[in-house]
C-alpha cells in the first residue's frame, strides 16, 4: 500500500491549504442556502418585495399602501433614494416601485385618474405587471365608490371590505403531488454538486499531481509494481480522500437541519444521490490530474468546469428556467442528473418523484463515473506509452 | 528596467499552457452564461396566461366574458387566451399544464388553480383579475343599491380610464438583470491575475524559491526588478482579459461598450488590483506557495460570490445587512464599476469605484514592497 500511504503523506503536507478551501467553502454554501428564499408550492398570492415612495401622505395615499402591505412586503423610501430604488430593481431584490406623487388625494377626489402614480419596473417583467394589476383594481373600485357618491372614507372603507369578501381560489391538486413547503436542505443539497465539484478539483488535484511531476514520476515508474495495482491504490486513497470531505459537509448539514431532516426519507435520498455524484467527481478529478495543470491553469480549469456546468445544469438557477435547448445539452453533464434527483426527491420545478425515475438519475451518474474512471486508466496508459516511446 | 519588462513579458508568453487556459476561461465560461441566460430573460417577461373558461348561467358570465374577449384580442396588450368549455374539459386541460387555471363565472367568478407549478406569479395574476372583476361587481352592486341613480356615471367613468398608472424608468436604459454575471465573470478573470503576482513575490524572494535565490545574486535593484515583472504581469493579463472582454462584447453581444475607453480602462486597473493583490499576499511570512495560492484564491472566491457571481442579488444583500463590505470588496467595485458605468449618466460613482482600485493597488504594492525590502539571508 505504498502509493495509498505515500497520497496521505502528500496530502499531510498541503494540510494548510486543504483546509482553507474545506473552510472557506463550507462558508459559502451555509450562507448561499439560507439566503436562496423558500418557494411555497400552494397556492397563496405571490408576495413580492414593493419599495413606495409616498410623497402625498393623505388618507388615500396611506389606505393604498396598507393595501398593498397586505399582500406584499412593503419598503417606504424617502424621495431622496432614487438610485438606490433603481439598484434594488436591477438586482432584483424589489420587484415593483411605487411613487405617490403629491395631490394624489386631491386627483382621486376630482376624478382625474389618468397616470395618477408612477411606477418602476424591470423591464417588462410578469411580476411588476402583476402588482401593476393590482394597484389598479384597487383604485378603479375606490373611484367606483366615489363616482357613486361616497365620502372618501367610506369608500376606503367598502373597498377593503369587498376586498374582504372575495371568493376563496380552489386548489386542484393531482393525485401524485403532495403539496409542501420546499425545506432549504434543499437548496444545500443543490449547491452541494457546485461544492464538491470545486473543493476535490482544487483540493485533490494538487496532491495528485504530485505523482505526476516528471523525475518523481520516472523514479516510481522505475518499481516493481504494476502500474494498474499502482493506480487503482491512489484512485482507493482518493476516494478515502473524497468521501471524508462528503462526510464533513454531511456532518455540516446534520448540524444546521438537524437528524429529522437529514436522516428523514428525503435526507438519506439526498445522501445517496450525492454520494453517487462524488464518485462522478473523484473520477472526472483522477481525469483532470492527468494533465497535471499547475496552479493558474489548475484554478481556471476548476472554474470553468465548476461554474460552467452549475450554470448550465440548473444549481444556481433552477431548471425550470432554464430553455429546452439548454437542457438537451445539459443532459449530456453529470451534474443535470444529481440536480434533477434533487429536484425530484424536492419536488422543485414541477418534477414528480418516483422510484424509477430516481434510480434511473443515480444511474445515470454512476455511468458517468465509470465513464471517467476508465478514461483515466485509459490516458494514464497512453500517456506513459507516450512518454517511453 | 525596460529589459526586464521585456524578458518577463517574453518568459509569460511561453509559458503555452497556462495562456492557453487564461484566454480560454472567459470565453468559455462567458458562452456557457450566455447559453444558461439568452433564455431567462424571456422566461420573466409577461406572456398571455392560458385560461379555461366555464360560464354557467349566472348575470355575472356574460359580463365576465365580454371582459375575457377584450383581454384576449391578439395583440401587444394581450393578457388571456381563453378557452371556453366545459368543467370536465377544463380540469383536463389543468392537469396537463395547458392552463393556468379555471374561471367560473356564474353568479359570481371564482377561479381554480393547480397546486405545485413554479409559475404562482402567473396564478396571482389570474386571482388579481378576478378580484378585479367581483370588485367592481361589488361596488356596482352598493351603489345601486344606495343611489341608483349615479350607478350609469360610475360605469362610464370606470370604462373611459384607460389606467391610474404611468411606467416611468429610473434612468433612459433598458438594462438585462443578467448582464452583471458578466460584470461579475470579468472581475473574477481580472481577479485571478493575482496568482501571477503571487510567483512574483514568491520568485523573488530567497528563501522561498530557488529562483528568488538566484535573482538575489544579482546586483540589480530588487525595487527595479520587482516593478519591471509586475509591471510586465499587468500588461499581459489586461492584454489577455480584453480578448476575453471583446469576444463577451462582440461575439456573445453583451452590452458593456457604454462609454468604451473607461470600460477598457476598468480592465486595466482591476488587472492592477488583483496582480498587486496577489504580490502582497505572496510577500507575507514564509507559508508554502500552496498554501498562499490557496488563501489567495479562496479569498477571490469569497469576493466574487459576495458581488453575486453565484446568487445573483447577493450583492445587495450585503448592501442591506452590512453595507461597508460592498465598498472595501474588490470584485463588487469592479462588477460596480461596469454597471455605473451603463446605468448612470453622471460618472461619480464610478469614479468612486475606480479610485478604491487604485488605492487598493497602490496600498498592496506598497506593503508589498515593505515586506520584501532589504532582507538578508544567512544561508539559503
Amino acid at each position: 500500500m505504498q502509493a495509498f500511504k505515500s497520497f496521505f503523506k502528500i496530502a499531510k503536507k498541503k494540510a494548510p491549504s486543504l483546509t482553507v478551501y474545506a473552510i472557506i467553502y463550507l462558508i459559502l454554501i451555509v450562507v448561499m442556502s439560507n439566503v436562496s428564499m423558500d418557494d411555497a408550492t400552494n397556492f397563496q398570492m405571490s408576495s413580492l418585495n414593493v419599495a413606495v415612495i409616498d410623497e402625498d401622505h393623505s388618507t388615500a395615499s396611506e389606505a393604498l399602501v396598507e393595501y398593498l402591505g397586505s399582500i406584499h412586503t412593503v419598503e417606504e423610501f424617502s424621495d431622496a433614494n432614487e438610485e438606490q430604488i433603481q439598484d434594488n430593481l436591477y438586482y432584483g431584490m424589489i420587484s415593483y416601485a411605487l411613487i405617490i406623487p403629491e395631490g394624489f388625494e386631491e386627483k382621486l377626489l376630482a376624478g382625474e385618474t389618468e397616470n395618477l402614480l408612477q411606477e418602476g419596473m424591470s423591464h417588462q417583467s410578469a411580476d411588476g405587471y402583476y402588482i401593476d394589476q393590482q394597484v389598479n383594481a384597487y383604485l378603479t373600485a375606490c373611484s367606483l365608490y366615489l363616482n357613486g357618491g361616497f365620502e372618501l372614507k367610506d369608500a376606503l372603507d367598502k373597498t377593503s371590505d369587498s376586498i374582504q369578501d372575495l371568493p376563496e381560489v380552489t386548489v386542484v391538486a393531482d393525485e401524485a403531488s403532495d403539496s409542501q413547503e420546499v425545506s432549504s436542505a434543499s437548496y444545500y443539497f443543490q449547491y452541494l454538486a457546485y461544492f464538491l465539484l470545486t473543493i476535490l478539483l482544487m483540493g485533490m488535484t494538487s496532491v495528485l499531481i504530485v505523482f505526476r511531476q516528471e523525475d518523481r514520476e520516472r523514479r516510481i515508474n522505475c518499481s516493481s509494481q504494476p502500474m494498474l495495482v499502482r493506480n487503482i491504490q491512489i484512485s482507493l486513497a482518493a476516494i478515502v480522500y473524497s468521501i471524508s470531505m462528503w462526510i464533513l459537509f454531511l456532518l455540516v448539514a446534520f448540524f444546521i437541519y438537524g437528524a429529522d431532516e437529514i436522516l428523514g426519507q428525503k435526507g438519506l435520498l439526498c445522501i445517496g444521490n450525492s454520494f453517487a455524484f462524488l464518485l462522478v467527481t473523484i473520477a472526472l478529478t483522477l481525469f483532470i490530474s492527468l494533465f497535471s495543470p499547475g496552479g493558474n491553469a489548475l484554478n481556471m480549469i476548476t472554474n470553468i468546469l465548476g461554474l460552467g456546468m452549475s450554470f448550465l445544469c440548473g444549481v444556481f438557477v433552477s431548471q425550470s428556467y432554464l430553455s429546452q435547448g439548454v437542457l438537451n445539452v445539459a443532459r449530456f453533464l453529470p451534474v443535470y442528473w444529481y440536480v434533477r434527483a434533487n429536484n425530484l426527491i424536492y419536488g422543485i420545478s414541477d418534477e414528480v418523484f418516483t422510484r424509477d425515475s430516481y434510480l434511473m438519475c443515480i444511474g445515470i451518474q454512476l455511468l458517468f463515473a465509470i465513464a471517467l474512471f476508465v478514461a483515466y486508466l485509459v490516458g494514464n496508459k497512453q500517456l506513459k506509452q507516450k512518454k517511453n516511446g | 528596467m525596460l529589459r526586464i519588462f521585456q524578458y518577463s513579458f517574453k518568459q509569460l508568453l511561453r509559458n503555452r499552457m497556462e495562456l492557453f487556459w487564461l484566454l480560454l476561461f472567459p470565453i468559455l465560461l462567458g458562452s456557457l452564461f450566455k447559453a444558461a441566460f439568452g433564455s431567462l430573460m424571456d422566461a420573466e417577461r409577461f406572456d398571455p396566461i392560458p385560461v379555461a373558461i366555464v360560464c354557467g348561467d349566472g348575470y355575472a358570465a356574460d359580463e365576465f366574458k365580454e371582459l375575457a374577449d377584450i383581454l384576449g384580442e391578439e395583440g401587444d396588450d394581450q393578457i388571456l387566451i381563453p378557452t371556453y368549455c366545459d368543467e370536465e374539459e377544463a380540469l383536463a386541460l389543468l392537469n396537463e399544464k395547458e392552463v393556468t387555471g379555471i374561471i367560473y363565472a356564474d353568479e359570481d367568478v371564482t377561479l381554480s388553480v393547480a397546486a405545485n407549478t413554479d409559475d404562482t406569479t402567473a396564478q396571482s395574476t389570474l386571482k388579481c383579475l378576478v378580484d378585479q372583476f367581483n370588485l367592481n361587481a361589488a361596488a356596482i352592486t352598493e351603489i345601486a343599491m344606495n343611489s341608483p341613480e349615479l350607478v350609469a356615471d360610475a360605469i362610464s367613468s370606470m370604462e373611459n380610464t384607460s389606467g391610474y398608472t404611468a411606467v416611468i424608468s429610473f434612468n433612459s436604459k433598458i438594462l438585462d438583470s443578467y448582464d452583471q454575471y458578466f460584470y461579475n465573470l470579468i472581475a473574477m478573470s481580472c481577479l485571478y491575475t493575482a496568482l501571477s503576482g503571487l510567483y512574483i513575490a514568491i520568485n523573488n524572494q530567497g528563501n522561498l524559491s530557488a529562483l528568488g535565490a538566484r535573482k538575489n545574486i544579482s546586483p540589480t535593484h530588487k525595487l527595479k526588478l520587482m516593478a519591471g515583472e509586475l509591471f510586465s504581469c499587468i500588461i499581459f493579463r489586461f492584454l489577455i482579459n480584453l480578448i476575453g472582454y471583446a469576444y463577451i462584447v462582440l461575439v456573445l453581444q453583451i452590452d458593456l461598450t457604454t462609454r468604451l475607453p473607461l470600460a477598457i480602462l476598468t480592465i486595466f486597473v482591476s488587472c492592477a488590483a488583483g496582480t498587486s493583490l496577489g504580490f502582497c499576499v505572496g510577500s507575507i511570512g514564509r507559508a508554502s506557495e500552496n498554501t498562499k495560492i490557496s488563501v489567495t484564491i479562496a479569498f477571490i472566491m469569497f469576493c466574487c460570490f459576495l458581488s453575486g457571481l453565484m446568487v445573483g442579488n447577493m450583492r445587495m444583500y450585503v448592501e442591506k445587512y452590512c453595507p461597508i463590505i460592498n465598498r472595501i470588496n474588490p470584485a463588487a467595485r469592479i462588477s460596480d464599476c461596469f454597471y455605473s458605468l451603463i446605468a448612470y449618466d453622471d460618472l461619480n460613482r464610478y469614479m468612486g469605484n475606480i479610485i478604491t482600485l487604485l488605492i487598493f493597488s497602490v496600498i498592496f504594492c506598497f506593503a508589498g514592497f515593505l515586506l520584501t525590502r532589504r532582507k538578508k539571508y544567512a544561508s539559503l
